[in-house]
């Protein structure tokens, strides 16, 4: 097998090509040519001495140690099996030895034309379902340097529990955790992306308008994605998660959920707005949280449970501007916990009474109906939780704010200091809080 | 042929490029570019039985645009006109339109007919059938297709 856990590999459209080598073991100590346009090295005559034979010569030459763990690709040759090769070994700039024999087993291989090292222009299916290259630990980069235009990925692949499939755009350098539209842009147009399980995608831009924009199965994380459904048609979803964990995401489906989920699933910082839903609940499904999200101008419900849908939600600091109802349920069986929240300028919460619920200290603002089926509680706020400029996407709170250092907190046995929460999303300290606050404030 | 920049490497998801000079668009390689359309619904003729499936395609480029190559372009329900070609791997310019199961499929090129589902990877593997002939005859109402084989996939882990 060429893969190896620790290989980085890029794709940029700027100065990518499809037959370069594309990918480095980021474990190897030598230099990375994988980001070097055209890369280091092109060959025409790569051969080796018979078939089942790793070492490989070149009389062209041009190999160097600082080479070794780059990979190159085999386009086209005599006897040769076209693909991705690891340099393992440099005996000198004619020899080589690859993380495999390079032939396909009916003689030696000659003139095979590779090109070490140097980005790919695009992601593809197939590189995708290359087990031989991209294997589970891997990391794909994308460089934000255009469009990635795609029509349906799907991929039955699965990262595995201690080395997940890796998707990670950067702007100008790796690992620069870009914001906006610095992020790299997948545009899907009518197409879906559908992943199994344990792939972690980050720093990422979606585009669609499919029935389903993105599919995810278990266990698949995305952080700081912005994945944006806009189709006219009914019914429509941005992101699909199974047990997955979204954190730091924005999420927009004209027509849909913004996100729908299922069980285990956890929603933590995420934004949502423009859309029909936010967090659609889907039938069957158990233990969702959702922890420190906004939800901002949601036509119909902010997180929605089906009919169907099972034990245990879990809504916390999080806040609800201007949506039709904050948070709705029709199932009885579906327990909820649902405090430190705001609910401005949206009707409130609207599950069965049946449903054994707790609610306290939210704050019910212009709401419509607060509460359908259960109770406030004893500490909730019934007035303007004062957010900055929410009609212009500042949903920040103030010292003087009445959900200030009044949520639902941790308990005083064993601790020392004040720990306290502010209700909402917004759990800035305007000072004069302890460093246990600050800390404490953010784990939800 | 030399690339043109101002439209390659862009998103144009849904937009139409009608009011664009043709000369601005002609004789060149435009790469990498999303303009796909979005697959319609036409309540008529969303299903495998159904007679005179409707063509989803849009004119997206204006007349008299010419000898444009599009690489690795997303034309997706494009209609693409006179000497221009679609190349690259990554190039698709399918017929897609949205059928009663509120699911999108790939029409025959020739008759507009369902015939392959764009979830079809999914599907597959949750043992849900992919046979457009299963497309119900009226519009599914409430939950997806999607939806409901999530539930038979969790419930058989």
């Amino acid at each position: 097998m060429a893969g190896i856990a620790t290989t980085y590999w890029e794709i940029d459209p700027a100065s990518g090509n499809a037959l370069n080598g594309g990918g480095y073991d980021s474990a190897a100590g030598t230099t990375d040519y994988s980001q070097t346009s055209g890369g280091i090295l092109s060959l025409s005559d790569l051969a080796n001495s018979g078939a089942g034979v790793a070492d490989v010569s070149s009389t062209m030459g041009g190999f160097t140690a600082a080479m070794v763990g780059n990979y190159l690709q085999i386009a086209s040759g005599v006897n040769d099996d076209p693909g991705f090769y690891r340099i393992t070994a440099v005996a000198d700039t004619n020899n080589a030895t690859l993380d495999r024999a390079p032939d396909t087993g009916a003689g030696a291989m000659t003139s095979a034309v590779c090109i070490v090292g140097g980005p790919f222009a695009l992601l593809t299916d197939a590189f995708l379902e290359d087990t031989d290259a991209f294997i589970p630990g891997n990391t794909i980069w994308l460089k934000s340097s255009g469009t990635h235009s795609m029509a349906s990925v799907g991929t039955a692949r699965d990262g595995l529990t201690d080395g997940a499939l890796t998707i990670a755009g950067y702007n100008a350098t790796r690992g620069d955790t870009p914001t906006g539209d610095d992020r790299p842009l997948i545009a899907l147009g009518s197409s879906s992306w559908i992943t199994d399980n344990r792939w972690h995608y980050h720093n990422l831009r979606f585009t669609m308008t499919s029935s389903t924009g993105i599919a995810a199965d278990n266990y698949t994380v995305f952080s700081n994605c912005k994945v944006e459904n806009t189709s006219g048609t009914s019914n429509r979803d941005a992101l699909k998660s199974n047990s997955g964990f979204i954190k730091s995401c924005e999420a927009v489906s004209t027509n849909g959920a913004a996100l729908a989920c299922t069980t285990g699933s956890l929603i933590e910082s995420c934004y949502f707005h423009d859309s029909l839903t936010g967090v659609e609940i889907q039938g069957g499904s158990d233990y969702i949280a959702v922890v420190g999200c906004i939800f901002d101008t949601i036509s119909g419900i902010g997180v929605s449970a089906a009919a169907t849908s099972m034990l245990s939600h879990r809504v916390s600091q999080s806040t609800f501007y201007a949506c039709g109802t904050a948070v709705k349920s029709t199932s009885a069986q579906s327990g909820w916990a649902i405090t430190n929240c705001i609910m401005s300028g949206t009707a409130g919460v609207d599950i069965p009474t049946s449903s054994q619920s707790y609610l306290d200290h939210n704050c019910y603002n212009n709401s419509g109906t607060d509460v359908s089926g259960v109770n406030k509680g004893p500490n909730a706020v019934d007035s303007d939780p004062l957010m900055a400029d929410p009609a212009n996407g500042d949903f920040t709170i103030s010292a003087a704010s009445p959900c200030y250092n009044v949520g639902l907190g941790i308990g005083a046995a064993g601790s020392v200091g004040t720990y306290k929460k502010n209700i909402g999303a917004d759990q800035t300290t305007y000072g004069g809080a302890s460093a246990h606050q600050t800390r404490l404030e953010t784990i939800c | 042929m030399a690339r043109i920049e101002k439209y390659s490497a862009i998103d144009c998801t849904g937009l139409t490029l009608l009011g664009i000079d043709p000369a601005e668009l002609s004789g060149g390689e435009i790469v990498g570019s999303c303009f796909a359309q979005e697959a319609p619904y036409k309540a008529d003729a969303s299903h495998a039985r159904s007679t005179g499936h409707a063509s989803p395609l849009v004119k997206v480029f204006p007349d008299g645009m010419h000898d444009v190559t599009f690489i690795n372009c997303n034309l997706d329900n494009c209609i693409i006109e006179g000497v221009n070609v679609v190349v690259g791997e990554r190039s698709n310019n399918r017929k897609i339109r949205v059928m009663n199961d509120g699911d999108d499929w790939i029409l025959d090129d020739v008759t507009n007919a369902p015939k392959e589902s764009m979830l079809e990877k999914w599907y597959g593997r949750q043992g849900e059938s992919v046979d457009p002939a299963d497309i119900p005859a009226r519009k599914r109402k409430g939950e997806t297709r999607f939806s409901r084989s999530r539930r038979k996939a969790r419930a058989t882990r």
